[in-house]
């Protein structure tokens, strides 16, 4: 037998063997993408959740704002205010990285720089509407909007995966 | 008494359905007093923040009164339905005042 026969007999490999290792490798990238796929929805259905818990303080908190506009900062409003901006700032935490990441400033007041920060900045209702520099409606809509395009794109990003 | 009118189900009237059909009706009116929308009479834009505010003050109780007798969905496009009003008269009201 020549040299060349001898090295390909000698760094032959058996064809199940090699049947086997391509399959292993198939199975475990396979099974990767898997686990990946799994933990990217887990994720994602965890980012719509957070979404979800502080777009209803998010709510409530406008809401009183708006009403603290027509009728001053009463009692309830203030005790509304209070307990949502607590519950929102706690949520924003974690949810604050992806939703900036969606707000538009472009045409809009130079004064605003992060309207989610500035929104929540008051600690209590009487501050919010004392401090008021006629900028929070527009504070409003940017982030009303942004939490609207966050949303989509986990939507999106849901229907992708499923 | 006509065939039809004798066909047709006789049920109670219902007072959440009929609150139901108040606060669309009132919601409507809302927007048409901010002059968001034209009167649904007239076709033309008669803005009134007086009477919206009334309108608005409406919509909020009748969505507190049939919050017990919707589902979450229906109760989460409502209360969105009355901060969409309310953040909308506010800048109504400034643009009013400036």
């Amino acid at each position: 037998m020549s040299i060349r026969h001898r090295r390909i007999s000698a760094i032959s490999i058996s064809p199940s063997l090699v049947a086997r290792t391509i399959g292993n490798r198939v199975k475990s990238v396979t099974k990767a993408r898997t686990t990946a796929k799994v933990t990217t929805a887990e994720s994602i259905t965890a980012r719509r959740e957070e979404l979800v818990a502080f777009y209803e303080c998010y709510e409530n908190f406008v809401e009183c704002v708006c009403d603290a506009a027509q009728y001053g900062p009463l009692t309830r409003l203030e005790d509304s205010y209070t307990r949502n901006r607590s519950a929102a700032l706690d949520k924003l935490n974690a949810l604050g990285q992806w939703a900036r990441a969606f707000v538009r400033l472009e045409g809009k007041s130079e004064e605003i720089i992060d309207p989610f920060s500035e929104l929540f900045a008051p600690e209590n209702l009487a501050d919010f509407l004392h401090s008021d520099d006629g900028l929070s409606i527009e504070r409003i809509t940017l982030t009303r909007e942004a939490l609207n395009l966050y949303g989509e794109h986990l939507r999106q990003l849901a229907a992708r995966i499923s | 008494m006509s065939e039809q009118e004798t066909q047709l189900p006789k049920e109670p009237i219902s007072v959440y359905a009929m609150m139901s059909m108040m606060l669309e009706q009132m919601t409507e009116l809302s927007w048409s007093k901010m002059g968001l929308r034209p009167d649904p009479i007239t076709g033309e834009m008669a803005p009134d923040l007086g009477e919206a505010k009334a309108a608005i003050d409406l919509v909020s109780h009748l969505a507190t009164a049939l919050d017990g007798q919707l589902d979450e969905e229906d109760r989460k496009k409502i209360h969105s339905i009355v901060r969409d009003l309310k953040i909308n008269y506010v800048v109504k009201s400034k643009e009013a005042h400036s």
